[in-house]
């Protein structure tokens, strides 16, 4: 990364590669996010459709992760609003993966290692949220 | 209305609640996303004070909203080749950084030092709408992450590349601390930062701000998520009724006077700022 100054309007063969290799990548992105926010928007409205026409309560706290998946197949609104959540907090983080791949499909190295970086400190986060 | 239904069962009150927190989500959404302005900033104040949720409850349930909403617009960008993917990553590296100790520290604060910090943040916003933006033409190459969009109105291809990084590094740190710490977007630190010092034209500032606030919300909002700062009763209704009034308001977006409404919304946020004030200072 140079900090050199040219301002002109021209753009370099190499820039304008990896401007195309982006579209590509982003094609692929593109389903992910859609299939992120319906998927969960449908499983929190479902939970909330429970709440609403069935005696099933609204609950004040969220399960447990190891808890979300069998609350969520007993459909109880714990487990389909965690479910739900879950779903919309990993289309970001599974949006950050693919992009290391797609890095490493362009070999582009030094751009696959920064992703990587961001990802472990998400990954961090995870860990650090238990304390 | 005032201190309902925390830890209360399947009631009237509960159900009444979450309709209207859906209803004024909704219209924070909307309006939000017609100014291109994710809704923390107003939604976070509205919850505390017309419904008297704790305020670290309100944190995590904007936070969950900004990841649908990003998530949603960047379902829209992305189509359009605007985010600057490998830029936006290395300035991630700084912005999950500071949202993951952000996230760390609000849940230590105190709720009267959250409501003081949030009321400055307030102000700034306020302060920062009405600047000016800049590279709205050409700006061109800079030998640094050069790349090029397709404007949408012209159809004509606007170059740029990247200047004074460290700054934006320095900002993203900030945003993402302040998106950790406050459950807000952080769009509001770094867009100007990436118009109007990094040279980037306002488009692409935005879109890459977009994209790079989901993954920053991400990380935050698994540490709320586990130290149990998520109610469902009010998350889920925030993260629906923002969700759908985005939608809404990204189509009205352009019909309407937006300079009347960055007024309007302006005034809002200096009234709020204002009772922050008062709530960090009383409690």
């Amino acid at each position: 990364m140079k900090a050199e100054n040219k301002n002109d309007t021209t753009i370099t063969a190499r820039d304008e590669a990896i401007h195309q290799e982006q579209r590509d990548l982003e094609r692929i992105i593109y389903p992910l996010l859609i299939t992120g926010v319906l998927l969960s928007s449908a499983l929190l409205l479902l939970g909330l459709a429970l709440v609403v026409f069935t005696p099933a309560t609204m609950p004040h706290e969220m399960p447990a992760l190891g808890e979300i998946i069998p609350l969520a197949l007993a459909l109880q609104p714990a487990g389909l609003f965690g479910l739900g959540l879950l779903a919309l907090i990993s289309t970001p983080i599974l949006r950050v993966a693919f992009s290391v791949v797609g890095f490493l499909i362009e070999r582009d190295f030094r751009f696959a290692l920064i992703t990587l970086v961001v990802l472990v400190i998400i990954l961090i986060s995870i860990l650090l949220g238990e304390g | 209305l005032a201190h309902p239904v925390i830890g209360a069962r399947n009631n009237k009150e509960t159900m009444e609640q979450i309709f209207w927190i859906a209803i004024i989500s909704f219209l924070v959404g909307g309006f939000g996303s017609m100014l291109g302005i994710g809704g923390g900033v107003l939604l976070i104040p509205l919850l505390t004070t017309v419904f008297g949720i704790p305020i670290k409850t309100a944190i995590a349930a904007s936070i969950i909203s900004v990841i649908a909403t990003s998530t949603a617009a960047g379902a829209v960008y992305v189509g359009k080749g605007m985010s600057h993917t490998r830029l936006a990553m290395v300035l991630e590296i700084a912005t999950t950084a500071g949202a993951v100790l952000g996230g760390l520290t609000a849940v230590l604060l105190s709720p009267n030092v959250l409501a003081g910090i949030f009321a400055a943040v307030l102000l700034y916003v306020v302060y920062s709408m009405g600047r000016k933006q800049a590279n709205g033409d050409n700006p061109g190459a800079t030998g640094q992450l050069d790349t090029y969009f397709e404007d949408p109105k012209t159809g004509k291809r606007v170059t740029y590349g990247v200047k004074r990084l460290p700054y934006g590094m320095a900002a993203s740190f900030l945003a993402g601390n302040i998106s950790g710490l406050l459950g807000i977007g952080g769009g509001v630190i770094k867009v100007p930062v990436m118009n109007l010092m990094m040279g980037m034209p306002i488009r692409a500032a935005i879109a890459t701000s977009n994209f790079m606030i989901g993954i920053t919300a991400a990380a935050s909002a698994v540490i709320y998520y586990q130290q149990g700062l998520v109610d469902p009763s009010i998350a889920v209704p925030t993260a629906l009724g923002v969700l759908g009034g985005a939608q809404v308001g990204s189509r009205l977006a352009g019909r309407l006077q937006s300079d009347q409404l960055k007024l309007i919304f302006r005034l809002l946020l200096l009234f709020f700022a204002a009772q922050m004030i008062y709530r960090a200072v009383v409690g």
